[in-house]
């Protein structure tokens, strides 16, 4: 901080505590709810203080949920993702930046491109290149006639199949490309300063030494930053956890919290529901509290 | 954009981008392929003979008056929540910056709600906006009529663009966060010794510093304005009252996932993914023009 | 011709696949209820499993109706359906024309199955069932539309019994604002089940022409002709005065009535219970009335709504032999009074329905008027115009008259406006379905 001056104090607390009270209270009129016994669900108008029933229904919630399994589900994908999307991100970035080679433009817009078409609008044919990732490869054996041809010579007839279907990777391999990230990454390679490659290519060490030793730990508060947002955005799938899993065995915390909500012809025990969200939303939470740590200035410049 | 100081390296650079490459062709490109295909067909839901229809689709889609609605609701929508996420998370970074006692604690309180769910979320908008029982519902008490999101049309965008705006506040938030932390404080201290004020040093150096993160932010933004925000419309109006709140990507939705006419919802998809990739490569050419990469020239710059 | 094939696959891949090795037939069923009645479906599976030693099922919810339509859709294409999936009323005409289902009346005959198909109520049974009147689909949760009133509101504005005719119903709402001071004398909202479908079903009016689809896929929409329009006329009049109160939210309209708020509601009978447990404790006293009607016309049926179980095809003849089982024994008049005690859906056959009433079960407290439901579905023989409504793109068609009818509510356009631009836009989807099918016809 440079100067000392109560007043801009002043406004800054001010300003903050406005916008902790804006972004916390539409959560905390919904979850108030979770503390509730049963008979005040349906309360009108909304009760705006807090019962003492929260830890009864989250119980209840966890039982109802059956969440014990879908935890563990939830956390595997989830660090899949989110580790997953880091790597790539970083490593993209690195070579659209540090690299010239043919095609770096294409490659990079090829990518940015992805982030227009969210996944719920092509959902169908995603789901049927996930029961058969091999579909490619066998569609061009088939148009190239080499399908043909292997089956006239040795009689054997080409069905190239591999299914994703209620697998680990199944559930993360199509969310971990990440425009947003390798985004990231560039802008912020862009602004790390010539000198440090400079000197780095005279001491003669190579790509991947600079990338470990200088850019890795220069990246910690974005890879922070990075972390909390795609460890939410992971943690937070819904539609394609539901369509890739069939059973219990590989499904998410979001889809038992969703199973729990009625549909139109059954009663809403919101008190309950919500409490399951409160537990939902826990280890996001977690996340962002532990990655305070990070968000922290002075990690990039050691000389202050 | 590429560094002056660059590596010499034949295959590393494709190994480094091959991953996402293939993960993208199998995952995005291929489905889309496919999805972009039954733009030009009738596709029934379950499979089978489609029907070869040519631009039936499309030109039954850009004459509808309600995508033209559509049209202008996704670009009113598109704009007011860049501005109002952009700005109030800049806003919220630049002050949470400074680093005074407590921080942790708004950071905290500013960020946590991002974890929270969608449909966490949209229950309690829900509660929030509903004219009778909800906190607005006071409102209503006292000027009867004056807000009424479920039939006027204003009211349901206002409500929509203000829980689409907050859901992506925290995004921004951190990332400015992010990108302010990197901001050497010997530069701004440097400057503050030369006398500038808090409102100078801001526009004259650190918005410059972060004008990278800045850039990054704003495509992102305006993309996923055009993309996402189809979940709270959903919950809160599903479109209405009366296309008041049809934007272009739920109506893609709509038609595709709940009207099973996955032809007509590929055709949508086909004119919204080439709006956006002119409106982000409008973005490139005039907006990362004026953005500034702390290259050796920066470097330079600044001492 | 060899047809050995070459299949790579990884572990993973293989230890999804790999089921254990048992002597039982197994097969699956995805359902999108969800909540309580999620409950009753697996419970429902497990009394199956228990019931016998050949077969078993997994019943597993795999999203909400939308969504395991759409799971469905890609499922078939990639060769992963279920051996069972319940689809919701709507999708009845899709499932017909996917190629991709064992209509019901063939399975039952491949595999010999013991159903007495005349036992079904003859209104559900057509709701799922082909011009032939051959069923398509098993009925599985079946509703109907019911009016919800407050007894205690009902009885400061002057009535002992709610009126049977729409004409009655607008002086109770004055009689509700005036005499019981209520200012909320109904919570409302455009709900096309109910005040198309259900309305044009108990009047006998058309909704769109060929039987409202049921005789073919060039069918049009005709509800700007009939007295739908001047039924919606009527709402609109109700809400001019202020004694209708809009809320398109379900969950916030019931938290008016259950809280004594607002004195009637819509719903699906479904919602009994629910409204039950909600409004027990806030000391609300309630009941159900069957939709009413316009005077001078004699009301006939209202239509079913809910969902079927459909069989989907590609699986060998032991599996039809226990999904044939599973249908047989959810048939069972024991199995259906479960149900219906559990979920609040009405029993899909007669002899059910008449061992509960001998049964006195719609005596017992929380169960009273519950049958009405059934005299409502039950009033009349079905006529070709409630038996039910089969149109294409049918979602996206009642989105469309809503759009146009919340337009109308707000003084944009008339109903009949409205209802006219709808009907040119329904059209249009109409015909964009029947050309995906060129050359095909409902069965």
């Amino acid at each position: 901080m440079i100067e000392k001056s109560p007043i801009l104090n002043f406004v800054t607390h001010a300003i903050l505590l406005a916008a902790a009270f804006a972004m916390c209270f539409p959560i905390y009129v919904s979850l108030i709810t979770a503390t509730m016994p049963f008979e005040r669900v349906a309360e009108v108008p909304k009760p705006l203080w807090p019962s003492d029933q929260l830890l009864v229904n989250m119980a209840a919630a966890w039982k109802k949920g059956a969440f014990s399994t879908l935890f563990m589900n939830s956390i595997i994908s989830t660090l899949i993702i989110t580790v997953g999307k880091i790597v790539i991100a970083m490593i993209t970035a690195f070579a659209l930046v540090y690299f010239r080679f043919r095609f770096r433009a294409l490659a990079f817009w090829m990518i940015f491109i992805t982030l227009m078409l969210p996944l719920e609008v092509r959902i169908v044919p995603t789901y049927e290149i996930v029961s058969n990732v091999l579909l490619p490869i066998q569609r061009i054996l088939e148009w190239t006639g080499l399908a043909w041809l292997i089956q006239t010579l040795s009689g054997v007839r080409v069905v190239l199949k591999l299914s994703l279907i209620n697998t680990y990777l199944g559930l993360t391999l199509p969310l971990i490309a990440t425009a947003t990230g390798t985004f990231l990454f560039r802008q912020f390679f862009l602004t790390i300063p010539d000198e440090l490659a400079e000197a780095s290519k005279m001491d003669g060490s190579g790509a991947l030494r600079f990338f470990w030793d200088i850019l890795l730990p220069l990246s910690r508060t974005n890879i922070a930053a990075l972390a909390v947002i795609m460890f939410v955005f992971g943690w937070n799938q819904y539609l394609w956890p539901l369509l890739v899993t069939t059973g219990p065995e590989y499904r998410t915390l979001t889809i038992g919290l969703t199973a729990m909500q009625p549909g139109s012809d059954a009663t809403a025990d919101w008190n309950v529901i919500l409490a399951g969200a409160l537990l939902v939303m826990m280890p996001p939470v977690l996340v962002v509290v532990l990655a305070q740590r990070w968000f922290v200035k002075g990690l990039v410049n050691t000389d202050k | 954009m590429i560094k002056r100081v660059v590596f010499e390296d034949r295959w590393l650079p494709y190994l480094l981008i091959g991953p996402q490459l293939l993960i993208i062709f199998l995952f995005f490109y291929w489905p889309t392929g496919q999805a972009l295909f039954w733009s030009f067909t009738l596709e029934p839901p379950f499979g089978g003979d489609a029907v070869w229809v040519g631009l039936r689709n499309l030109t039954e889609i850009v004459t509808s008056p309600v995508y033209h609605i559509a049209i202008r609701n996704t670009l009113i929508m598109s704009v007011a929540t860049t501005v109002i996420s952009l700005g109030l998370g800049l806003i919220f970074a630049v002050f949470a910056d400074r680093g005074l006692r407590g921080m942790i604690f708004y950071k905290t309180a500013i960020m946590w709600p991002y974890a929270v769910a969608a449909p966490v979320a949209a229950i309690a908008w829900q509660f929030i906006f509903q004219p009778q029982i909800g906190i607005f519902g006071i409102v209503n008490q006292w000027y009867p009529g004056l807000w009424n999101p479920a039939l006027n049309g204003a009211h349901a965008l206002t409500m929509v663009i203000i829980a689409s705006s907050w859901t992506s506040i925290t995004f921004n938030f951190v990332f400015f966060l992010a990108g302010l932390q990197a901001i050497p404080n010997n530069l701004v201290e440097a400057a503050a010794m030369d006398g500038a004020g808090p409102m100078r040093r801001f526009f004259d150096l650190v918005f410059p510093l972060i004008s990278p993160t800045f850039f990054l932010l704003l495509v992102l933004n305006v993309t996923t304005s055009f993309t996402e925000g189809f979940g709270i419309i959903n919950v809160m109006t599903q479109g209405g009252p009366g296309n008041a709140t049809q934007t272009m990507v739920y109506k893609i939705y709509q038609d595709g996932f709940i009207g099973l006419d996955l032809s007509s919802s590929s055709a949508q998809s086909l004119l919204l993914m080439i709006l956006i990739i002119a409106v982000t490569l409008l973005q490139f050419r005039f907006v990362e023009r004026k953005v500034h990469y702390a290259g050796s020239d920066k470097g330079e710059a600044s001492e | 011709m060899l047809k050995t094939a070459f299949v790579a696959a990884t572990a993973l891949a293989a230890l999804a696949g790999a089921a254990p090795a048992s002597a039982k037939t197994e097969i699956n069923m995805w359902f999108g209820l969800s909540g309580r009645l999620q409950n009753e479906v697996l419970a429902q599976c497990d009394r199956f499993n228990k019931s016998q030693d050949l077969y078993t099922i997994k019943c597993t919810r795999e999203g909400d109706y939308d969504e395991i339509f759409q799971k469905a859709m890609a499922a078939v294409r990639a060769g992963n359906q279920p051996h069972i999936l319940q689809v919701v009323d709507r999708g009845t005409g899709t499932m017909m024309l996917s190629g991709a289902v064992i209509p019901a009346y063939q399975l039952a005959e491949e595999q010999g199955l013991k159903i007495n198909w005349d036992d079904y109520f003859p209104v559900i049974g057509n709701y799922y069932a082909g011009r032939d009147g051959k069923l398509w689909a098993f009925p599985f949760n079946s509703s109907t539309a019911m009016v919800y009133y407050n007894t205690d509101a009902l009885k400061a504005a002057g009535y002992t019994t709610f009126p049977d005719t729409w004409e009655g119903f607008d002086d109770l709402l004055v009689a509700l604002r005036d005499k019981a001071g209520s200012s909320c004398p109904l919570t409302w909202n455009i709900d096309l089940w109910s005040d198309m479908e259900q309305f044009s079903a108990i009047h006998n009016v058309p909704v769109a022409s060929k039987n409202n689809g049921y005789d073919g896929l060039d069918a049009q929409l005709e509800l700007n002709k009939t007295i739908f329009v001047k039924h919606m006329e009527r709402q609109k009049r109700w809400f001019d005065a202020g004694l209708a109160k809009y809320d398109p939210n379900f969950n916030n309209r019931r938290d008016m009535f259950v809280t004594g708020r607002c004195a009637i509601m819509f719903d699906s009978i479904a919602g009994f219970t629910s409204t039950d447990e909600l409004a027990t404790p806030k000391g609300t006293k309630w009941t159900v009335a069957q939709l009413p009607h316009n005077k001078d016309v004699t009301p006939i049926n209202s239509l079913v709504g809910g969902a079927a179980l459909w069989t989907m095809k590609g699986f060998s003849k032991d599996e039809y032999k226990a999904v044939g089982a599973f249908y047989q024994f959810i048939a069972q008049p024991e199995q259906q009074k479960l149900w219906s005690d559990g979920t609040g859906y009405i029993p899909v056959t007669k002899s059910a329905y008449n061992e509960l009433v001998a049964s006195g079960y719609y005596k017992q407290k929380g169960k009273i008027n519950r049958d009405l439901a059934v005299q409502s579905l039950t009033r009349a023989a079905p006529t070709p115009l409630s038996k039910g409504v089969r149109l294409g793109n049918y979602v996206e068609i009642r989105n469309i008259i809503t759009e146009e009818l919340q337009k109308a509510l707000n003084n944009q356009v008339t109903v009949q406006q409205a209802i006219d631009t709808a009907t040119t836009r329904g059209n249009q989807l109409l015909k964009r379905f029947a050309d995906t099918y060129a050359g095909r016809t409902l069965p």
